[in-house]
C-alpha cells in the first residue's frame, strides 16, 4: 500500500481509544478477519445449540467457519508484522508470544482452580466463573488480544 | 554476562534437546527438569484433591496450583536457556517457540470448540467404525477436559516445537 | 547482505568452527553468514571487523535495492 513500515499502534496497541483504532484499521493486522470471527462464532454457536438435528456436514461447516477465520486472522497479523521495521517487529512478536503463552497458562491453570473448589467455596459459581468459555473463539481472541496488549506495553517500555 | 550457558562458556545449542546425534539427556534434564517433574506431580495433586475434599480451601488451592507453578518455572528455565544461545540459534528457537505456541493454542481451542458444539462426538458416532467406537469409549472427545489438558498441551507444544525447529532450521542450512 | 567473510577466514586458514569459537557463536551462524542466508547483528558485525582488524564496510556490503 505505501512505503512506510506498519506500526503496532494501527491496531490499538499502546492506545486507549481501542474502538477508534479498530474502526480505522480494518485492513491492517488482519483486524477484518477478527470481526469475521466474532460475527460467525456467536450466531454460529446459537444455531448449533438450537438446531442439533441439522446434517453433520452443515454443523461442521458452521463450527469450522470461525476457526478458519481465526487462521486467516493470524495470517493477516503475520503479514502485517512482516511489514514493520525491525524494532517494532521485535516488540510486537514479543507481545504476541507473551499473549499466547499467557493465554495457554491461563487456560491450563483455570481448570486447576476449579478442581480445587475455590469457586464453589467462595460462592462464585453464580457468576459461572467455574465455566470459563475457553471453547468460544470470541472469548479466546479477545483475551489473547488483551494479553498481547499487556505484553506490548511491557516490552515497548524498554525502548522508550 | 553475555552468555548464561549451563555448563561452559560456549553458547547453548538447541540440538541438545532435539532428537539427533547432539541430544544430551543431562542437558535435557537441566532445561526441562521442571516439566518432567510436573507430570507425576499433577497426577499426585489430582489424587490428593480427590481424597481430601474437606481440607482447608487455601491448602487445596496451593496443592492444585503446584503443577502450574512448576510449569512457570519451566518456562523461566527455557527462557534462560534461549538467552544463552548465539543470535542465529536464538532466532530459530524463538521462531519455533512461536510456531509451537500458536499451533498448540489453535489446536486446543479448535478441539474445545468442536467438542462443545457436539461435533466431535457426532463424528465419532457417525463413523460407524471400530475406531469411532473406540474414540467414544476412551472419551477422546474429552481430551481437553481437566484430566487430559495438561499432558495434551505439553505433548502438542513439544511436537510442534520439533516440527517448527526443523522447518526454520532448514532455512539457514 | 554480501560479505567477504569466507575469503578473510580462508586467508587466516581458520575453519568455520575456529572462527565460531573466536567470535563466541555457533558454527551454523558462521556458515549462514557466509552463505548470505543470515545477516549478523551489529555487535557481532563489530566483533568480526575487530577480529580481522578492518572496518565493517570492508567486510559487509549492503545489497543494492
Amino acid at each position: 500500500m505505501n512505503n512506510k513500515p506498519n506500526l503496532p499502534e494501527e491496531i490499538g496497541f499502546g492506545k486507549l481509544n481501542l474502538w477508534g483504532s479498530w474502526r480505522g484499521s480494518l485492513n491492517k493486522g488482519g483486524a477484518a478477519w477478527m470481526f469475521v470471527v466474532y460475527l460467525t462464532d456467536i450466531p454460529g454457536g446459537w444455531l448449533l445449540q438450537h438446531h442439533p438435528g441439522w446434517p453433520l456436514a452443515l454443523r461442521l461447516l458452521i463450527a469450522l467457519t470461525p476457526l478458519a477465520a481465526s487462521l486467516l486472522y493470524v495470517r493477516g497479523i503475520a503479514l502485517w508484522i512482516r511489514g514493520m521495521d525491525e524494532l517494532h517487529r521485535r516488540v510486537t512478536l514479543g507481545a504476541f508470544l507473551f499473549g499466547t503463552t499467557l493465554y495457554l497458562v491461563f487456560n491450563a491453570g483455570w481448570p486447576l482452580l476449579v478442581r480445587s473448589g475455590v469457586f464453589s467455596a467462595l460462592n462464585l459459581t453464580r457468576w459461572h466463573l467455574d465455566q470459563m468459555p475457553f471453547f468460544n473463539c470470541t472469548f479466546t481472541v479477545c483475551l489473547t488480544y488483551l494479553f498481547s496488549g499487556l505484553g506490548y506495553a511491557f516490552f515497548n517500555r524498554r525502548y522508550k | 554476562m553475555l552468555y548464561t550457558g549451563f555448563m561452559n562458556n560456549k553458547p547453548n545449542i538447541p540440538q541438545v534437546v532435539l532428537p539427533g546425534k547432539n541430544y544430551s539427556l543431562l542437558a535435557d534434564m537441566k532445561i526441562n527438569g521442571w516439566l518432567f517433574a510436573s507430570w507425576p506431580i499433577i497426577f499426585l495433586s489430582d489424587l490428593w484433591l480427590f481424597n481430601h475434599e474437606d481440607c482447608p480451601l487455601m491448602l487445596r488451592v496451593i496443592i492444585a496450583l503446584i503443577p502450574l507453578a512448576m510449569c512457570l518455572l519451566w518456562i523461566r528455565g527455557v527462557a534462560r536457556w534461549i538467552r544463552g544461545m548465539d543470535e542465529l540459534h536464538r532466532r530459530i528457537t524463538l521462531e519455533a517457540c512461536l510456531f509451537a505456541i500458536t499451533w498448540t493454542f489453535f489446536v486446543i481451542t479448535a478441539w474445545q470448540h468442536l467438542k462443545h458444539e457436539g461435533i466431535l462426538e457426532a463424528i465419532f458416532r457417525s463413523s460407524h467404525s471400530f475406531l469411532g467406537e473406540l474414540a467414544l469409549g476412551f472419551n477422546l472427545a474429552g481430551l481437553t477436559e481437566y484430566d487430559f489438558y495438561y499432558p495434551l498441551a505439553v505433548s502438542l507444544l513439544c511436537s510442534f516445537f520439533f516440527l517448527g525447529h526443523t522447518i526454520f532450521n532448514r532455512h539457514y542450512k | 547482505m554480501k560479505n567477504k567473510l569466507r575469503e578473510l577466514r580462508a586467508a587466516k586458514e581458520w575453519s568455520q568452527a575456529d572462527l565460531a569459537d573466536k567470535l563466541g557463536v555457533s558454527r551454523q551462524t558462521i556458515n549462514a553468514i557466509e552463505t548470505e542466508k543470515y545477516d549478523p547483528s551489529l555487535p557481532l558485525a563489530f566483533k568480526v571487523a575487530r577480529l580481522f582488524k578492518t572496518s565493517i564496510e570492508e567486510i559487509f556490503e549492503l545489497d543494492k535495492d
